[in-house]
């Protein structure tokens, strides 16, 4: 059965993505999960409330929050030459630094990982319209390429999310992989170091 | 001992040397692009460019300014005789990465130059910003140091990954060489740019004289062009500097 996103959002979702102009695009993939897509440009995103861009600027990073679903919150945090996402679901915050900067994978397979402002991110959400996971492509500069050319390398972060915790699914190559990494979010709740 | 094993970062670091500027690498190195993203992108000036090359440094290979990576390829020696265990293990995260950093609209990247590289050690990156580094990397400093390369726990928050080619060594490389940036463009400045806007107002335009290459002097360069029939592109060159009687 194919169904509308709106359907199964919150009010206060539709409103925040109503408010910053994101298109909703509904997209049918295992069963019942659908798409969501926000923006990451950078006219999509925005400093946050001072309180919380004063708690990167103490570090020396900056930070930028992007459209996403209520109760979630997207920030976008970069350091001088790589960038990540944090996520915030009312008092739980949670940030992907270490997965993607400290990586061993990903320190392996390029350098300078930045989370792709060309790019949108995707929202899985259930049939209730709860979102279930998160999908970032990061771009990578390609340590094999020619570098003076600027190759570069992709991969997609996902994230699983649930009522009370966030964890990380995995770094996947192509949108196919990412969402069927995705759709297994329920497996979020058993995941270890979440 | 394991080459990862965490301390303090040492109370007394990076004697004598202080990291680059940008106001430094901008004028006397030029501005690595026109037009910046907030993800890593290739070299476009056309002077700096040519000075960007791929080269193995000893244990590593890395694209990057060519005389920081002579002088990397040096540092690497001096490490190699004086700790070969540490040179065995040492990595790259990375050297050339053109972008502004997110969030800002001026301020650059230092590895946007190609004169600035982070460092793994077994394939571990130092934690930014912990207050601790890697013993190892502490060890070898001093060796960087001595080229004249800053070390990044030295930073207002640490960064011990990072090592960079120092202040006084950028200037040291263009003493005696008045004209560096011979194409002036989108981010540069100095005293080249404001004989480019002197000369611009001279011709009826209304440019703050402020030294700064930045958009209202690019569009009024490029109102220049226009009215010259010359190549629109914002960019200070060869010809555009003799219509203006620069050359």
């Amino acid at each position: 059965m194919t169904r509308s996103v709106q359907s199964g959002m919150s009010r206060a979702a539709l409103l925040l993505v109503a408010a910053v102009g994101v298109v909703v695009s509904p997209q049918v993939g295992a069963g019942e999960i659908t798409s969501l897509y926000t923006p990451l440009g950078l006219g999509a995103c925005a400093v946050p409330p001072a309180e919380i861009a004063r708690s990167y600027e103490g570090r020396d990073l900056a930070v930028e929050e992007c459209p996403a679903p209520a109760p979630y919150r997207l920030f976008v945090v970069s350091s001088d030459a790589r960038s990540w996402i944090d996520l915030r679901r009312n008092d739980l915050d949670w940030s992907s630094e270490q997965r993607v900067v400290y990586g061993r994978d990903v320190l392996a397979l390029g350098h300078f990982p930045n989370v792709s402002t060309s790019g949108v991110a995707e929202w899985r959400l259930d049939e209730k319209g709860i979102p279930l996971a998160l999908i970032v492509r990061l771009r990578l500069v390609d340590p094999g390429g020619d570098a003076t050319q600027g190759a570069t390398i992709s991969r997609l972060l996902v994230v699983g999310l649930s009522a009370d915790s966030f964890c990380d699914l995995g770094l996947a190559k192509s949108n196919e992989e990412a969402r069927q990494m995705a759709d297994m979010a329920a497996a979020c709740t058993a995941a270890v170091g979440r | 001992m394991s080459l990862t094993k965490l301390i303090p970062i040492p109370a007394v670091i990076n004697p004598g040397v202080g990291p680059a500027r940008q106001a430094t690498m901008l004028q006397l190195l030029g501005s690595p692009r026109h037009t910046y993203d907030r993800e890593c992108q290739s070299v476009t000036n056309v002077t700096l460019k040519p000075h960007m090359i791929t080269s193995s440094v000893g244990p590593f290979r890395v694209t990057g300014f060519d005389k920081a990576v002579t002088s990397l390829t040096k540092v690497m020696s001096d490490i190699r005789v004086a700790r070969p265990d540490i040179y065995e293990s040492l990595g790259t995260a990375g050297m050339l990465c053109a972008r502004f950093v997110r969030g800002s609209e001026v301020s650059i990247s230092n590895h946007s130059w190609g004169t600035a590289v982070d460092l793994t050690l077994d394939g571990n990156l130092d934690q930014r910003g912990d207050g601790l580094c890697q013993q190892c990397l502490a060890d070898i400093a001093p060796i960087f140091n001595r080229h004249g390369w800053f070390w990044g726990a030295g930073f207002r928050t640490e960064d011990a990954m990072h090592f960079e080619v120092a202040e006084d060594t950028i200037r040291s490389w263009y003493s005696g060489e008045p004209h560096v940036a011979k194409i002036l463009s989108l981010g540069d400045r100095g005293p080249d740019v404001l004989a480019v806007q002197t000369k611009l107002n001279a011709l009826g335009f209304t440019l703050i004289l402020d030294g700064v290459f930045g958009r209202g002097t690019m569009a009024q360069v490029m109102a220049f062009q226009h009215a010259k029939g010359l190549t629109v592109d914002g960019v200070v060159g060869p010809t555009t500097a003799a219509a203006l009687g620069l050359a």
